[in-house]
C-alpha cells in the first residue's frame, strides 16, 4: 500500500467518523447538538437584548463599542426602524431558536430514553431530520439578517398588516415566515418521537405512574406541539401566500376590495400561542418536581396530584387563547368566558406549587447549584404567574394591554421561569452528558447573580407598566408623562447588564469543567431515574440489558430502604425491601 | 405468488404498532394545520358572505368533479396494494401500488390544470377571497398529494424492481394517502358544496 493510498484511507475514515457525528441518529449526540445550537442563539438573543435595554436607558446616544461597527449609517445609535428589528428577532430568537432547542431538544432527547429505560428514541432518522431541519430554520432566519431592505421587523408576533408585503416590504419577512414554518415542522416532528416513545417504548415495569416528572413535563410539552404548533403553521402558510403570492386572508376588507381581516391571524396565532407558553414550561415545570424531590431526600409530595394538575393546566391551555385578544374588540361574552377559563387554569398551577412546597417541607435540603435554579424557578414562576391574573382579568388588562406590565409578566414566566429552569437542567444532567462535574462555586455565584438581577429586571419592568409605559417604544423620553421613568428604565438596564454579564460566569464554568472538570461517576447525585444506573457519559446503547423497574423514581428517605442497603434512596430497579 | 407474510414475529409486530402510534400522532398534527386553515376560510367566508359576495364561485365546481375519481381511485389502489403488502403477494402488489401512484398523480395534474385554467380566465390569487381561498387550499393540498404520489411512485418501483418492501412502510403510506383523500373530501365539501 503505497503511502498516498493511506493517507486517502485517513481522510476517509476521519471525515466518515466526522459524519457519523454530524448526522448521527443517537438521541444522546442529537440532544447535545439541540443544546449547542440554543446556547449559541440564546447568546445571540441576549446580545440583541443589550442593545434594547442600551436604548431604553439612553434613547439617542450611541452604543458604547459596538455601535459605530453594528450601526454605522446612523453613528452607532439605535433609531426607530433597528430598534423594531431588535426586538422581533430577540423574541422570535429566544422563544423558537434558544428555549424551545435547549429545553426541548436538548434535554428532551437526551433524558427520555435514559429515563424511560429505551436504547433510542422510537425513530432515530425522524430525529436527525429534526435536529437539520431546526438547523435550516436558524440558517434562514439568519439570512434574514442580511437581506435587501433591512431584517424582518413585525414583532415575534408577525401581526397583519405590519407582516404583510405592504407592512413589511422585501424578502426578509418572507424569509422569517419560512423559518418559522421549518421551526415547527422540526418541533412537530420531535413531538412524534417524544409521544411514541414514552407510549411505547418504556422499559417493562415503568408504568405511566412510575414515569419521573420529568418525563410527564415533556411527554404533555410533546402533546401540546403536535396539536398547536400546526396552527402557527397554518398561520405561516396563509401569510406566505399573503406575501408572495397576493393572496388576502390578512388584508382588511376595508383597505382592499374583497380583502379579508388582520385579526384572523391574532386568532391563529394565539390559538397556538397561549399553549407555547406551556409547551416552554411544563417541561421546567416537571424538571423541578424531579430535583426538589431529589435534593430534599424525600419522596415528591403528591405525585399524582402533581400529574393530574399538569395534565388540566395541558388540556385548560388550549382554550384560554382569547385573553390575548381582549382589546381586539372580542364579544364582551367571549371576553367573559375566556377571563373564566384563565382563571380556572390558576387552580392546577397552585396545586402544583403546593406539591413542591409539600416537597421541601421537613427535608432533608440540599443546596446543590441545580436545586437552587430549581428553587429559583418556583419562585420567579410564582411571581410571574401572580401578575398574570391581573392580565386574565378583562377589566384589569384593558388598562395593562400593551404595556410595560405585559413585558415584565412574560419574561419572568416564559423568560426567567423557563431559563432557570434550563440551567438547572444544565447542571443536573452535565455529568450524565459530558462526563464531567461543573464548579459547584462557579454555578453558585451564576445562579445568585441570574436570580437577583431576572428579580429586578423583570419586577421593575411590571413597575414601568403600572406607570404607563408602552412596550415597544423606541424612547420613552419623547413623551412627557414618561420622562419621569427615564431613571427607572436606566436601573432596569443596569439590571440587565449585570446579568448580561453574569452570564460569563456560567460560560467559563461551562467550557473549563468540560475540559478540566472532576470526572463524574455513574451516580453523583445519588438519585434512583434510570439514566444514573449507567455509566457518564452512557454507552451508545445507554443499557447492557433493557432495565426491569420496579420502583417509582423518587424512592429517597426511605428508612426500609437505609436499614436494607446503607443508603437513602433506591434505583428504579430495584424493589423497596420488605 | 402469495406466500405467507415474510414480515412478522413479535419485534416486527411491536415495530408495527410502534410505527402506528407515530402515524397516528403525525396524522393529528396534519389535520390539525388542515383545521386551521379551514377555520380561517369559514371565518373569511362567513365575512364575505355577509358583505355580498358569492359563494362559490361560478365554474369552479368542475374542479370537484374531475378531481374526485383520481382522489377515490388513489386511496382505494393504496388499500389493495396495502392488503397486497400484506400477504406478500408482489404479483399483486406492485400494480396496486403503480396504480395508485398514477391516480395520485392524475389527482395533482388535474389541480395544476385547473390552476393554469383559473389563470387564463384572469382569476389570481390577488382576485379577492374566493379565489384566496382556492389558490392557498388546493395549493397547499396539492402539495401533500405530491408528497403522497411520490411516496406511493417510490414503492412501486422498489415493488417492481424485486425489493423487499416492508409491509409496515406499505401500510404507512397508504394511511398517507387515505388522509390526504379525507382532506380533499372535507376541502371540497366546505370550499365548492358549502
Amino acid at each position: 500500500m503505497t503511502r498516498r493510498t493511506r493517507t486517502t484511507r485517513a481522510i476517509r475514515t476521519t471525515l466518515g467518523s466526522v459524519l457519523d457525528v454530524v448526522f448521527s441518529r443517537d438521541h444522546k449526540v442529537i440532544g447535545k447538538q439541540f443544546l449547542w445550537l440554543g446556547l449559541v442563539f440564546l447568546a445571540v438573543a441576549g446580545a440583541l437584548a443589550m442593545l434594547i435595554r442600551w436604548q431604553l436607558a439612553h434613547p439617542g446616544v450611541p452604543v458604547p463599542v459596538v455601535g459605530r461597527w453594528l450601526f454605522p449609517g446612523s453613528g452607532g445609535v439605535v433609531g426607530p426602524a433597528t430598534y423594531t428589528v431588535l426586538f422581533t428577532m430577540h423574541g422570535t430568537i429566544m422563544i423558537f431558536f434558544a428555549i424551545t432547542p435547549i429545553l426541548i431538544g436538548g434535554f428532551g432527547n437526551f433524558c427520555l430514553p435514559l429515563m424511560l429505560g429505551a436504547r433510542d428514541m422510537a425513530f432515530p432518522v425522524l430525529n436527525t431530520l429534526s435536529f437539520w431541519t431546526m438547523f435550516a430554520a436558524t440558517a434562514v432566519l439568519t439570512a434574514s439578517f442580511f437581506a435587501p431592505l433591512g431584517p424582518p421587523a413585525a414583532g415575534w408576533t408577525a401581526y397583519p398588516t405590519l407582516s404583510t408585503a405592504i407592512g413589511a416590504p422585501g424578502v426578509a419577512q418572507t424569509l422569517w415566515v419560512v423559518a418559522i414554518y421549518l421551526n415547527g415542522a422540526s418541533s412537530v416532528m420531535g413531538a412524534v418521537n417524544y409521544i411514541t416513545t414514552v407510549v411505547r417504548l418504556r422499559a417493562p415495569g415503568m408504568g405511566f405512574m412510575r414515569m419521573p416528572l420529568t418525563v410527564w413535563g415533556f411527554w404533555m410539552a410533546a402533546i401540546l406541539n403536535a396539536l398547536f404548533v400546526p396552527v402557527l403553521a397554518a398561520g405561516a402558510v396563509l401569510l406566505f401566500f399573503d406575501r408572495v403570492f397576493g393572496t388576502r386572508f390578512f388584508i382588511a376588507g376595508s383597505t382592499v376590495k374583497a380583502g379579508g381581516d388582520p385579526v384572523l391571524y391574532q386568532h391563529l396565532f394565539w390559538i397556538f400561542g397561549h399553549p407555547e407558553v406551556y409547551i416552554l414550561i411544563l417541561p421546567a415545570w416537571g424538571i423541578v418536581g424531579d430535583l426538589l424531590s431529589f435534593f430534599s431526600r424525600k419522596p415528591a409530595y403528591g405525585y399524582r396530584i402533581t400529574v393530574g394538575s399538569l395534565i388540566a393546566i395541558e388540556i385548560l391551555s388550549g382554550v384560554v387563547y382569547g385573553h390575548h385578544m381582549f382589546t381586539t374588540g372580542l364579544s364582551p361574552l367571549l371576553g367573559q368566558g375566556f377571563m373564566l377559563l384563565t382563571m380556572i387554569i390558576s387552580v392546577p398551577s397552585v396545586l402544583l406549587g403546593v406539591g413542591w412546597l409539600g416537597t421541601l417541607w421537613r427535608g432533608s435540603i440540599r443546596l446543590t447549584t441545580p436545586m437552587l435554579f430549581a428553587l429559583g424557578l418556583v419562585f420567579v414562576f410564582g411571581v410571574g404567574g401572580f401578575t398574570g391574573l391581573f392580565l386574565a382579568d378583562v377589566l384589569s388588562d384593558v388598562y395593562l394591554h400593551d404595556t410595560y406590565f405585559v413585558v415584565g409578566h412574560f419574561h419572568l414566566t416564559m423568560s426567567a421561569a423557563v431559563l432557570m429552569g434550563a440551567f438547572a437542567a444544565i447542571h443536573f444532567w452535565f455529568p450524565k452528558m459530558f462526563g464531567r462535574m461543573l464548579d459547584e462555586r462557579l454555578g453558585q455565584v451564576h445562579f445568585a447573580i441570574t436570580f437577583v438581577t431576572l428579580l429586578t429586571t423583570f419586577g421593575l419592568q411590571l413597575v414601568l407598566g403600572l406607570g404607563g409605559m408602552p412596550r415597544r417604544l423606541v424612547d420613552p423620553s419623547a413623551y412627557a408623562f414618561l420622562r419621569p421613568l427615564l431613571p427607572l428604565n436606566r436601573w432596569v438596564t443596569r439590571s440587565a447588564f449585570v446579568m448580561g454579564a453574569g452570564q460569563l460566569v456560567f460560560v467559563v464554568n461551562f467550557f473549563y469543567s468540560l475540559w478540566r472538570g472532576p470526572k463524574a461517576g455513574p451516580n453523583p447525585w445519588q438519585v434512583g431515574t434510570l439514566e444514573w444506573t449507567v455509566s457518564s457519559p452512557p454507552p451508545h446503547h445507554n443499557f447492557d440489558q433493557l432495565p426491569v423497574v420496579k420502583s417509582g423514581p423518587h424512592e429517597l428517605g426511605n428508612p426500609a430502604v437505609l436499614a436494607a442497603l446503607g443508603r437513602d434512596y433506591l434505583v428504579q430497579t430495584e424493589a423497596i425491601p420488605p | 405468488m402469495t406466500v405467507r407474510a415474510q414480515d412478522s414475529g413479535p419485534a416486527l409486530e411491536a415495530r408495527a404498532a410502534t410505527v402506528a402510534v407515530g402515524l397516528v400522532v403525525g396524522f393529528a398534527a396534519l389535520v390539525m394545520t388542515f383545521g386551521a386553515l379551514l377555520l380561517a376560510y369559514g371565518l373569511v367566508r362567513v365575512q364575505a358572505t355577509a358583505e355580498g359576495a358569492a359563494w362559490p364561485p361560478a365554474g369552479e365546481r368542475r374542479l370537484l368533479a374531475v378531481a374526485w375519481p383520481f382522489a377515490l381511485a388513489a386511496t382505494l389502489t393504496a388499500v389493495l396494494g396495502s392488503r397486497a403488502a400484506q400477504l406478500a403477494s408482489r404479483n399483486s402488489r406492485a400494480p396496486a401500488l403503480s396504480a395508485a401512484a398514477l391516480a395520485g398523480w392524475g389527482f395533482v395534474a388535474i389541480q395544476v390544470l385547473t390552476a393554469r385554467h383559473l389563470l387564463a380566465l384572469g382569476i389570481r390569487p390577488s382576485s379577492g377571497l374566493a379565489a384566496s381561498v382556492l389558490y392557498a387550499l388546493g395549493t397547499f393540498h396539492a402539495l401533500h398529494a405530491t408528497a403522497a404520489a411520490l411516496v406511493m411512485s417510490r414503492l412501486a418501483i422498489r415493488s417492481r424492481c424485486g425489493e423487499v418492501v416492508r409491509t409496515t412502510t406499505v401500510r404507512a403510506a397508504a394511511a398517507f394517502v387515505h388522509l390526504v383523500t379525507a382532506l380533499w373530501l372535507v376541502i371540497g365539501l366546505a370550499v365548492f358544496v358549502w
